[in-house]
């Protein structure tokens, strides 16, 4: 049964109730999709879960561990996964979900020396979370003649198109194998959650803000410090593909319905360290309780969880920059907040014998929470370390934030 | 008190990059040495804030003895970065473990002065110790990396005290310790309030650079056992808890605890106070638990640092992403033993056979691999 | 003048280690033409670094004897922290390990700055417009921050070289045919250069964004002369990328012709006085980078070669199989084009979708014939 809670009905894309429970729904399927070998004797490939009935209802798709360092989402889907698989034995399950708890074999295996390196390809084909390809102009030619009056039916074109685009791009090497097939595998998704985590963190998110009345109770319930608001009409991550495509083609045929940018949102599941079931588990509960909302899957969800914290824009995030090589000495705890011109750390050369000119500060030029640091107590001229989330737009730092 | 600072160039190993060690140097001389190194493993950054607290303390001490101090031991290591990371622990050209692999000066200095040792213990140290400081200069060796733990053990051969800063992945504060050295390193042990002691009976694989401190005495003392050959060094590895614990106030603890051992052993002038009552124990080595991973996978703990546990508890669940089933895919890992949990793996994602975690006990551990701190 | 050696430090990036250039300067200080040589911005790719090394006997005994009439800078190892990356045993030298860059990209992108800083201030005089573009682009070098350890290095490559009329960026590749990379703006004047040095191969390109060491230089002119192209703005500097061979070609027999061809060059030029000698013939015409191709590996395995460097190849030949022990399959390495079989990499194990080798078409630059 499916509770009637508050849900959002309105969506062209979502079926009624009746017609959810008329079409019944499958078994939890598991699809083992390989990937690029590097060599002989080397094989790769992501596990692939899928519940509720492939085309009913919204298409939904999590991943975790994209940077293969960042394993929390792994625990928290690890858990999703096996509630949804009840839930699905059930008939509980009305909308399409995939789910991969890894999505990152290629990068779970770069080691060097018991380190590992988990967030660039070793092979030199970049940030696995950046570099994805903007299909938006072949995806366009392909369409240009064949869109309608009819939403309904130009989506259809629409993902058509994007899913031969992908299955055409000829991609080269491990990383780019990947990234095709993780684009395949979501593109034509109407939500998509990108679970990563920082270095060390409190609990935040990017977020569209077109989205945020709507959607804005998953960072509740998850209880995110901080919300960033941040652009969907470009950049080259994840999770930028499919709106940034929806984006172009909507500019490209502005006289035709066109599709509506999925809902895309990485979630930042606190730290590197901040990997155990408890806290897992609370925030598979926190998603679960989203999709119950949502009526993607049943359940009585209660209210929702009071949000922690206003929602600020990704340009209002003040990134702390070392101008020296040092030890990183914090003044400030994550979840502190600071005002502009506090120092956020000391970088502290240890040779340096007078206590007083061995530190250089840094401080912060915005008010805001200080959200997020690097694991590692150690940097490098010009390299960023720590973020404080400011409420509105600053300009650009004396020092770059290189972002790649 | 004096306060000399000097600088050592160590060979360039390529054109336009020059490597240099900082080297602080307090004290009269008059009374016992005290080396201290920190962070040979480069990455180790606790050890590198106790070191600059440890400055500031040593400054304004007096010192009759002699107090030696590296702040970054290790400038190779401290320059090797992948993709951002920093890789501190093994040279990146060699593959070798920067606190592995160093001299073992005995075969050299037995037969230089071996059978010229009497019954003056004193009359002996001084010339053991002079020729380690020759069999050093006479060796020959190239590579960057052999230069490095030359030039660091040079400085501390002669010394009374050495101590090596380090720290663990997820730890409490703990020392390593040879044999021969407990239970004289008691006040060690009591002053840094160590969780966790851990005597070694054995060098393990390549030696550790307090090992090699050590063995030139103890090797000496098995071969010439009617010599008055003492226990002349003191060294011990002092693990500095985790990666992650880098802040000043406990930096700022741990330096007074270093400096009040430094006052008990008389390297530095001043009264340390009554002993402080011990927050851990010793343990042998084999007594240990160095608990493997038995799958790959992502590593989920049921116990803190600090818990006790008992033998078959469940201490860690490894996580399999890629299990069909959500219910199948947790391997749980149990306590080969009753003890301390003292140390958890700072990755979370660990390959099989990789270690979990470690815990201190009484008793010897069935089963366990040789080398058990690994190379 | 006396042959000068100056040491340059780069700010300490890392506790302990310290990172330095060696700059030699002949002539001048001032004097024209100013000719800038460097070698080894890819680490492992050592002849340049012989080469240079050989040149530097020759422009002292040249300088001794009043014989430098320009100026000339010579960094006989421009990269100090690719040369001490290895990884077990193994160089690493086109990539910072650190930041994942190669070091001949993100070269302080100039334009912007430079365009600002000219407008309205060029006139009919185009030495004068050159000087006015140089000053330009110091002050907007002078102004960029980038703290990283790589990006300083980058900076002070680009500050040594910026008001040079002659810019020589000595690389290699992993094996090869000595090569040149031009841009088409000092193309055909840079022909002199590719005669003397025996190019087996000269490739002509636009200059990249990406911004090579080369193209920091080029694509500033090429920008101003667009946005005034009724003020003469002639390209400031010729920048050529020189690829003697191979990484391992580092040997005297082949290092130093290349260094004497570099000596006469600079005497063709007026930077060196003394007869150079009559040009030597040209062993290629010039082609389009578009004739440039590159293979990718099919399937991974290990590459066997029936063809050697410098051998031509017909398109539809089969010249390489690449061989897969676990199923024992031998895939043919097809040639698409005819062409110069002019570089590849030294290891032979390729990955799928891996660049291997290079084939130079025969598409000409126009008017090259």
């Amino acid at each position: 049964m499916l509770a009637s809670t508050t849900r959002n009905l309105d969506s062209p894309h979502w079926p009624r109730d009746k017609e959810r429970h008329e079409r019944g729904t499958m078994p939890h399927e598991v699809e083992t999709i390989p990937l690029m070998a590097p060599g002989p004797g080397t094989s790769r490939a992501l596990t692939v879960h899928r519940f509720g009935r492939r085309g009913v209802g919204p298409k939904l798709y999590f991943q975790a561990a994209l940077h293969a360092d960042e394993l929390p989402g792994t625990l928290v889907l690890n858990h999703l996964i096996g509630w949804l698989a009840a839930a699905d034995a059930r008939g509980e399950v009305a909308a399409d979900i995939t789910v991969l708890p890894y999505a990152n074999p290629v990068g779970l295996a770069n080691r060097i020396h018991g380190y590992h390196l988990g967030r660039y390809d070793l092979d030199g084909d970049g940030n696995f979370n950046r570099w994805y390809p903007r299909l938006s102009d072949k995806i366009a030619d392909r369409i240009g003649n064949r869109l309608s009056d009819d939403a309904g039916e130009n989506k259809a074109v629409v993902m058509a198109a994007a899913r031969e685009a992908v299955a055409d791009w000829n991609a080269e090497g491990e990383a780019n194998v990947l990234r095709k097939a993780l684009m395949a595998l979501s593109i034509d998704a109407d939500m998509i959650f990108d679970l990563h985590c920082h270095g060390a963190a409190v609990q935040y998110a990017y977020f569209p803000q077109a989205q945020w009345e709507r959607y804005g109770d998953l960072t509740a319930e998850l209880g995110c410090r901080a919300v960033l608001f941040f652009p969907t009409d470009e950049g080259s991550t994840f999770d930028a593909v499919a709106t940034v495509l929806m984006h172009d083609l909507a500019a490209r045929f502005p006289d035709r319905p066109m599709p509506v940018p999925p809902f895309t949102t990485t979630l930042e599941l606190r730290g590197q360290q901040d990997v155990g079931d408890r806290i897992a588990e609370g925030d598979a509960r926190a998603i679960l309780r989203f999709l119950q909302r949502h009526g993607m899957v049943a359940g009585e969800p209660g209210l929702p969880h009071a949000p922690l914290c206003k929602p600020t824009p990704l340009e209002g995030s003040d990134t702390m920059v070392a101008p020296c090589a040092g030890v990183v000495s914090y003044r400030v705890d994550l979840g502190d907040h600071v005002k502009a011109g506090d120092v956020v750390a000391d970088i502290v050369d240890p040779a340096v014998l007078d206590f007083a000119a061995a530190r250089t500060p840094v401080a912060t030029r915005t008010d805001g929470i200080v959200y997020g640091r690097n694991l590692s107590m150690l940097v490098k001229p010009g390299q960023s370390f720590a973020v404080v989330a400011g409420d509105h737009a600053l300009p650009p730092p004396d020092l770059p934030v290189i972002d790649h | 008190m004096s306060h000399r600072i000097e600088t050592i160039a160590l060979d360039s190993p390529a054109p336009g990059t020059s490597r240099e060690l900082l080297v602080h140097r307090f004290g009269r001389g008059d009374g016992p040495k005290a080396y201290i190194q920190a962070a040979i493993h480069a990455g180790e950054t606790p050890a590198l804030l106790v070191a600059h607290h440890l400055l500031a303390q040593l400054e304004e001490a007096e010192i009759p003895g002699e107090v030696v101090l590296v702040p970054f031991a290790n400038p190779v290591g401290l320059a090797q970065r992948v993709q951002g990371h920093h890789l501190g622990r093994y040279n990146l050209d060699s593959g070798v473990n920067f606190n592995r692999g160093m001299a073992d000066l005995s075969d050299a200095v037995d037969a230089a002065v071996g059978e010229g040792l009497g019954s003056d213990a004193r009359i002996n140290v001084a010339i053991i110790r002079e020729a380690m400081a020759e069999a050093l200069a006479g060796l020959r060796l190239a590579r960057e990396g052999s230069l490095l733990k030359t030039a660091l053990l040079g400085m501390a051969c002669d010394a009374d005290i050495v101590l090596d800063l380090h720290c663990a992945q997820r730890a409490l504060l703990h020392l390593f310790l040879d044999e021969s050295l407990w239970p004289q390193a008691a006040d060690l042990h009591a002053d840094l309030a160590s969780a966790v002691t851990l005597i070694e009976s054995d060098t393990g694989s390549g030696l550790a650079f307090d090992h090699a401190c050590t063995v030139v005495w103890r090797t000496l003392q098995q071969r010439h056992p009617v010599k008055a050959i003492p226990d002349a060094c003191l060294a011990a590895t002092v693990e500095l808890r985790g990666f992650g614990d880098v802040d000043e106030t406990t930096a700022a603890t741990d330096a007074a605890g270093i400096m009040r051992f430094l006052r008990r052993r008389g390297v530095i002038a001043g009264d340390p106070g009554p002993l402080p009552e011990p927050v851990g124990q010793a343990h042998p080595l084999e007594a240990v638990g160095f608990v493997e991973a038995p799958a790959t996978g992502v590593v989920t703990y049921r116990v803190a640092l600090g818990d006790l546990v008992r033998h078959g508890d469940v201490v860690a669940e490894i996580v399999d992403p890629a299990a069909h089933h959500a219910d199948a895919a947790r391997t749980q890992v149990t306590s080969p033993t009753d003890g301390l949990v003292y140390e958890l793996a700072d990755r979370r994602f660990l390959w099989r056979g990789e270690t979990v975690c470690h815990i201190a006990g009484q008793e010897p551990v069935a089963g366990q691999r040789a080398n058990l701190l690994g190379d | 003048m006396v042959h000068v050696t100056e040491r340059i430090d780069l700010p300490t990036a890392s506790l302990g280690t310290g990172r330095h250039l060696l700059v030699h300067r002949f002539g001048t200080p001032g004097a024209r033409p100013k000719a800038y040589l460097h070698a080894g911005l890819h680490a492992a790719e050592l002849p340049g670094i012989v080469v240079l090394d050989h040149l530097l006997d020759r422009l002292a005994e040249a300088d001794a004897a009043g014989q430098v009439t320009g100026e000339i800078v010579v960094v006989p190892f421009a990269n100090p922290i690719g040369l001490a990356q290895q990884v077990l045993m193994e160089a690493q030298g086109r990539y910072d390990l650190d930041t994942n860059r190669n070091y001949n990209r993100g070269f302080p992108d100039l334009i912007e700055g430079v365009l600002e800083r000219v407008d309205g201030r060029l006139g009919d005089d185009p030495v004068a417009n050159v000087a006015t573009v140089r000053t330009a682009m110091a002050d907007t070098l002078a102004d960029r921050c980038d703290a990283r350890e790589p990006e300083v290095l980058k900076a002070v490559l680009l500050g040594l070289s910026l008001d040079a009329d002659i810019v020589l960026d000595l690389h290699s590749a992993w094996e090869a045919l000595l090569h040149v990379l031009v841009s088409d703006s000092n193309w055909p004047d840079a022909e002199d250069l590719t005669r003397q040095m025996g190019a087996e191969v000269v490739l002509i390109d636009r200059g990249n964004r990406m911004m090579t060491f080369k193209s920091a230089h080029v694509l500033v002119w090429k920008a101003v002369a667009r946005a005034w192209p009724d003020q003469p703005v002639p390209p400031g500097a010729m920048a050529a990328v020189v690829e003697l061979r191979g990484q391992r070609d580092v040997d005297d027999h082949l290092t130093r012709p290349a260094a004497d061809a570099l000596f006469h060059f600079l005497q063709r030029r007026d930077v060196i006085a003394g007869h150079p000698g009559p040009l030597p013939p040209a062993l290629c015409p010039a082609r389009s980078n578009r004739a440039l191709w590159r293979l990718f590996g099919e399937t991974f395995g290990i590459l066997v070669y029936h063809r050697d460097l410098g051998d031509r190849v017909t398109q539809g030949e089969t010249f390489c199989h690449i061989v897969d022990p676990e199923t024992r399959r031998r895939t043919p390495v097809v040639a698409p084009i005819d062409g110069l079989l002019y570089a590849r990499r030294s290891h032979r194990f390729t990955r799928q979708g891996q660049y291997f080798c290079a084939i130079a078409g025969d598409e000409l630059h126009e008017g090259a014939s």
